[in-house]
């Protein structure tokens, strides 16, 4: 079976690695650059790659990887597709992985290369002003890594608030005043209009000094999948195979649209290229969607969304709500039949991680709601305390009346105690508390209060 | 340092007879039976825990095996006289070679038994039975491990270091280990350091940890790589100790720049700032530890997993540099040199390879035979297992300390192909599951009643001494061996059953292997020395023996070690819905492996009486399960019947399983035997599964 993948990102890369564990052999790659994995462009922001980090590890051996060529073409007839650079290449299954367009651009339209320097960079470039272009969730994290370097940062939107559409006003004023402490100057409802890669221009005249990056929305690259007449909505449509309307050619990643949606999510992707690199290998897994989450997890700032847009969500549902405005933490929860339908949590490492899990992978929300947001352990609810009858001794399962037994019958020290009862032998966690209980035990009025408990 | 003293009036310096560490004790004849106390060893500094204290209770187990039990026309097993017995074992064995070759006996082994045990074991394999088939059950505990430090460091030894170094340090990385509950002297060497516990579960060491990561099964290597994302994204690298200390960084950076905590987060549900936390407190010290357990590496990505920690631990520049380094936490009392002997399928004494024709060449010599004579590399544990009675597996085996019965994945599988056997004998001292389905059951000594070494998780010889007489007529396995060898028609001077000329001989066809033997002698430890291996013998003054590896240069040819590019290929099996769970399986502090020997005793069983499987209490309400009810666990292999414990410091999506049980309650009912490709580790720490109630029945 000749497969053709066109498009050499994260998600292809993904994909040809699975399929070439699972032994297909006659793989070929085509991508217009150099593959590149856009996912670590925040680290890059942040100065703690280079740009040429970003480029993907080595491709499993044997297969035929073509970069800096453009397909204009697909004919899906004859089953092949031409390049700019007049080759043809034959396929029995076509891999459309084309990705979104993420445009790293300035203003002008150049690279920001004093930005994209990242780990390589010089004093030089590390200290000039940045002016991030766009409020959505690219928009933001961009900012907070570029702030992260040290540098000064813009943030220009169009909304009233940062991620307005994405986690409403309630979250929105929350991140905006995070991101005020963070030190990243806001620039609410305007937009750039012109600049010279050292100044942007807004909509209402103000300059501001800094290189420009436009971070729009990114938009899945369709152009390929629509001229050649296959079904195209915002993405390529897919079905739960990864099927486009033509059953030769599938689609996954950025590019593709699965039950209405599309989106850039890298795990989405991921998964979408195992499931591919399964089902064309003969397995009968089918692709079932991947739950929507914005993440932002970079200079100090912690940002989790989940689900649709903050107005998306209707019927009858629970809402668990936290505000600490004072530690920057903010949570909304939005459930319905104990499970999470949308989530905004700022500030909430901890509890981000375990939220994210649960609606990952469609689980119950536990009973004690504050103990997950702020992801520390939950108390007992209903477990049997695992020490039973005063327990001291876990090692040698010795109880506090064994001691005092012992005592009684004359073990009047530590190392009596443990001779007769063992009490202290295994780990030698309680030898305190054993401490603590011959004292005790010796003189009960006064010990009491002058050693501290355990 | 402690000393070791032999026998004097006030009793006799021995070891624990169950866990690698090995603590020092102390043993009297009390007139009938022993009692042990702590001593002020190294290891345990005068600690012990509850199985060693009650050990000598396994001495005169009710049920002790004290004769040949050898099965009738009937079917049933009668009892026998050591003739009737060996010389059944020898007819069989012949007749069944004699028609289908000398593979066609296998021989499955035990981390518990002694150096010199575990030596005769495999030449008794290779030279008795001429068999590639050998194999032993650390293969289901160290050999992920095993496998990646051979691979980085050119060396696999549990701890390269004295366990006391650790108390020194300032922060541990315990990855997969709860020594709290499995190994609690070691405790005592980890009061002061600041601990980073991995684990899905909060153990009692999790508890007592600093930072706890509480990951998915199954992801333990996904976490790694994004603590190694953090080191080398943030600053933390030892870059110049990677420059001249290691090969191979190049690459692996290349690969986990792609593992940013972010992604990592979302897999393992360990949070990126706890992955930062974890590391950062991990890089600011100036004397730190990785250490792995059973955890990491009982899985199908077992030896990759391994590799990604020792990876970190070489980014952050700690093995082989005083104060600091990687080991992992060896399970078994002799699981170290259990698999230095050559009871290992692809192994022979001295550690060294059966493929390497050098190590062919010196054992051959050691063993008076030409080095075509000796069998090549055999299948690994449960390939063994799974193989036998069908064609081209074995059709008879010899069992020496394991109870593969309980202690094998996918256990109800194994008991069948047990079943399709011709023959199965079993060398035990109680009559575990296994020795229960054998055909011939053959008595034999332990620890007390017996003369021999072990080497503890850092390498470290140890003596273990006689001081009561067998019961009944049990003898020592060298003694069954020797038995077995002649009615083969071998020379018996061959098999020798004096435990210290078989340790001579040992140390003799270790000489110039990585795990070298030869300048040991039972004189240099009964005299207290504290040997680590290698100790080569010299002509000069004798080797002091090795406490501390790699501190001068790693044991690869170039004296660097490797960086190793692992990615994650996730757990065997999936979750197939929302409704199901993980479950993994592990120790509690009660018993030990199989269970075969702590079962029977009062103390330990009234702790814990039976299987038990522990449930977050959430997902224990949604599933309809009440503390101290039933609950049916069931995976794609089997199901297990276990009483229910309600534990907060479960994660909600997945339950707990001791492994120590027997019957409908044995965990590795449900485990999967899903291979690490590397080391051929199963897969005991994951499986997807299904949890219901189950209705006790009345009566």
């Amino acid at each position: 079976m000749r497969v053709l993948v066109v498009g050499n990102g994260p998600v292809a890369h993904r994909f040809v690695g699975a399929l070439s564990a699972r032994g297909h052999t006659d793989i070929t790659v085509l991508g217009s650059s150099r593959g590149r994995n856009r996912a670590l462009v925040p680290e890059v922001l942040a100065g703690k790659l280079s740009w040429s980090d970003t480029v993907l590890p080595p491709w499993p051996e044997g297969v035929r990887v073509r970069a800096g060529v453009s397909v204009v073409e697909v004919d899906r007839r004859r089953r092949l597709v031409r390049t700019d650079c007049g080759r043809v290449h034959r396929y029995d299954v076509l891999v459309l992985a084309t990705g979104m367009r993420h445009d790293l651009t300035t203003v002008g339209g150049g690279v920001p290369s004093a930005l994209l320097a990242g780990f390589a960079g010089g004093q030089r470039e590390r200290s000039v002003p940045a002016v991030v272009l766009g409020g959505g969730v690219d928009g933001v994290r961009a900012a907070v890594a570029l702030c992260s370097s040290g540098r000064r940062v813009n943030l220009v939107y169009r909304q009233h608030l940062p991620m307005a559409g994405r986690i409403g006003d309630g979250g929105g004023r929350h991140l905006e005043s995070v991101l005020r402490e963070r030190g990243v100057e806001l620039w609410p409802h305007r937009e750039a209009v012109g600049g010279d890669g050292r100044t942007v221009v807004l909509d209402d005249g103000e300059r501001i000094d800094g290189v420009g990056l436009s971070c729009a929305p990114p938009v899945p690259n369709t152009a390929l999948a629509r001229a050649a007449g296959l079904r195209v909505g915002t993405g390529v449509v897919v079905d739960d195979r990864l099927r486009t309307s033509d059953p030769c050619v599938y689609a996954i990643g950025g590019c593709a649209e699965h039950v209405g949606c599309a989106v850039g999510d890298p795990v989405a992707g991921r998964r979408q290229a195992a499931t591919l690199a399964a089902w064309l290998s003969g397995s009968e897994r089918s692709y079932r969607g991947t739950p929507r989450v914005s993440r932002i997890s970079t200079g100090g700032v912690d940002l989790t969304v989940l689900g649709p847009d903050a107005e998306g969500v209707s019927g009858e549902v629970e809402t668990v709500f936290y505000r600490d405005a004072a530690r920057g933490r903010y949570a909304e929860l939005v459930l319905r039949d104990e499970r999470l339908v949308r989530a905004t949590m700022l500030g909430l490492p901890r509890g981000s991680a375990a939220v994210t899990q649960l609606f990952d992978g469609d689980r119950p929300v536990p009973r004690e709601r504050l103990a997950l947001l702020l992801g520390v352990p939950a108390r007992g609810d209903g477990a049997v305390d695992a020490h039973g009858d005063n327990v001291v001794c876990d090692c040698n399962g010795v109880t506090e009346g064994q001691l005092e037994l012992a005592w009684l019958e004359g073990a009047r020290d530590v190392t009596a105690l443990a001779s007769r009862t063992r009490a202290g032998t295994g780990c030698g966690g309680c030898a305190d508390e054993v401490r603590r209980l011959c004292a005790l035990f010796t003189a009960p009025e006064e010990s009491v209060w002058s050693v501290n408990s355990s | 340092m402690g000393t070791e003293h032999g026998s004097d009036v006030s009793g006799v310096d021995t070891h624990c007879p169950y866990c690698a560490l090995q603590c020092g004790t102390r043993m009297w004849d009390t007139g009938g039976g022993v009692s042990v106390r702590p001593r002020d060893f190294p290891v345990n500094r005068g600690g012990l825990c509850r199985k060693g204290w009650t050990a000598p209770e396994v001495l005169r187990a009710g049920d002790r095996l004290r004769q040949p039990w050898v099965r009738n026309t009937r079917g049933v097993l009668a009892r026998s006289d050591w003739d009737s017995a060996l010389d059944r074992v020898g007819k069989e064995l012949r007749r069944i070679m004699a028609a289908h070759g000398p593979d066609a006996v296998g021989v499955f082994g035990g981390g518990g038994l002694t150096n010199e045990k575990a030596y005769l074991l495999g030449k008794f394999a290779r030279l008795a039975l001429g068999t590639r088939q050998i194999d032993y059950n650390g293969r289901f505990c160290m050999a992920a491990a095993a496998t990646a430090g051979k691979a980085a460091f050119g060396l696999d030894r549990g701890l390269p270091f004295p366990v006391t170094d650790l108390a020194q340090a300032e922060v541990i990385l315990l990855a997969g280990a709860n020594p709290a509950e499995t190994m609690p002297p070691l405790m005592r060497h980890l009061e002061d350091p600041e601990l980073i516990v991995i684990d899905p579960r909060r153990t009692a060491t999790a508890r007592r940890a600093r930072l706890h990561l509480q990951p998915v099964p199954g992801t333990d290597l996904t976490l790694a790589l994004g603590m190694l994302h953090v080191v080398v994204t943030e600053g933390w690298l030892e870059e110049r100790y990677v420059r001249e200390r290691t090969v191979g960084f190049r690459q692996v950076y290349r690969s986990v720049v792609h593992w940013p905590p972010e992604r990592v987060e979302r897999v393992t549900g360990v949070s990126a700032a706890e992955q930062r936390e974890a590391v950062g407190l991990l890089a600011r010290a100036e004397r730190s530890y990785v250490l792995t357990g059973r955890g990491a590496e009982q899985h199908s990505g077992g030896t990759d997993t391994v590799a990604a920690f020792i990876d970190l631990a070489l980014a952050l520049g700690l093995p082989g540099t005083p104060g600091n380094g990687y080991g992992c936490l060896t399970g078994q009392g002799n699981g170290q040199g259990g698999r230095e002997h050559g009871q290992k399928a692809d192994q022979l004494p001295g550690y060294r390879s059966i493929t390497d024709p050098h190590a062919r060449a010196e054992v051959a010599k050691v063993w008076g035979i030409a080095p075509e004579e000796l069998p090549g590399p055999g299948s690994s544990a449960y390939e063994l297992l799974d193989g036998l009675g069908t064609s081209g597996g074995a059709r008879a085996l010899l069992v020496f300390g394991s109870n593969p019965v309980v202690s094998a994945p996918r256990s109800a599988h194994v008991e069948r192909r047990l079943e399709a056997l011709d023959l199965l004998v079993v060398a035990d001292f109680v009559p575990s599951e296994t020795a229960e389905m054998a055909d011939v059951v053959l008595p034999v000594t332990q620890w007390a009643e017996e003369e021999g070494t072990m080497t503890n998780l850092e390498g470290r010889v140890l003596r273990r001494r006689e001081v009561l007489p067998p019961p009944g007529e049990a003898r020592s396995d060298l003694e069954v061996l020797h038995g077995l060898a002649v009615r083969l028609g071998q020379d018996p001077a061959r098999f020798p059953t004096h435990a210290p000329s078989v340790f001579d001989e040992l140390a003799r066809a270790s000489a110039g292997g990585p795990a070298d033997y030869s300048g040991i002698t039972y004189q240099r430890l009964d005299a207290g020395e504290q040997l680590h291996w290698p100790c080569p013998e010299t002509d000069r003054s004798p080797h002091p023996g090795t406490r501390r590896l790699f501190l001068d240069a790693f044991a690869h040819e170039d004296g660097k070690a490797r960086f190793v590019v692992v990615e994650p290929r996730g757990p065997g099996e999936t979750a197939e819905s929302a409704e199901m769970l993980w479950a993994t399986t592990g120790r509690e502090a009660a018993h030990y492996q199989s269970g075969a020997q702590t079962r029977r005793v009062d103390e330990l069983v009234e702790t814990s009486p039976e299987g038990t499987v522990s449930v977050h209490p959430d997902t224990a309400r949604r599933h309809g399960l009440v503390e101290g009810g039933r609950a049916r666990v069931s995976s794609a292999r089997g199901s297990v019947s276990l009483r229910v414990r309600l534990d907060s410091g479960m994660r909600p999506d997945t339950v707990f399983l001791p492994f120590h049980h027997a019957g409908a309650a044995r965990a590795n009912l449900i485990t999967n035997p899903v291979l690490d490709p590397r080391s051929r580790m199963p897969e005991f720490k994951v499986a997807a599964v299904w949890v219901e109630p189950l209705v006790e029945e009345a009566g």
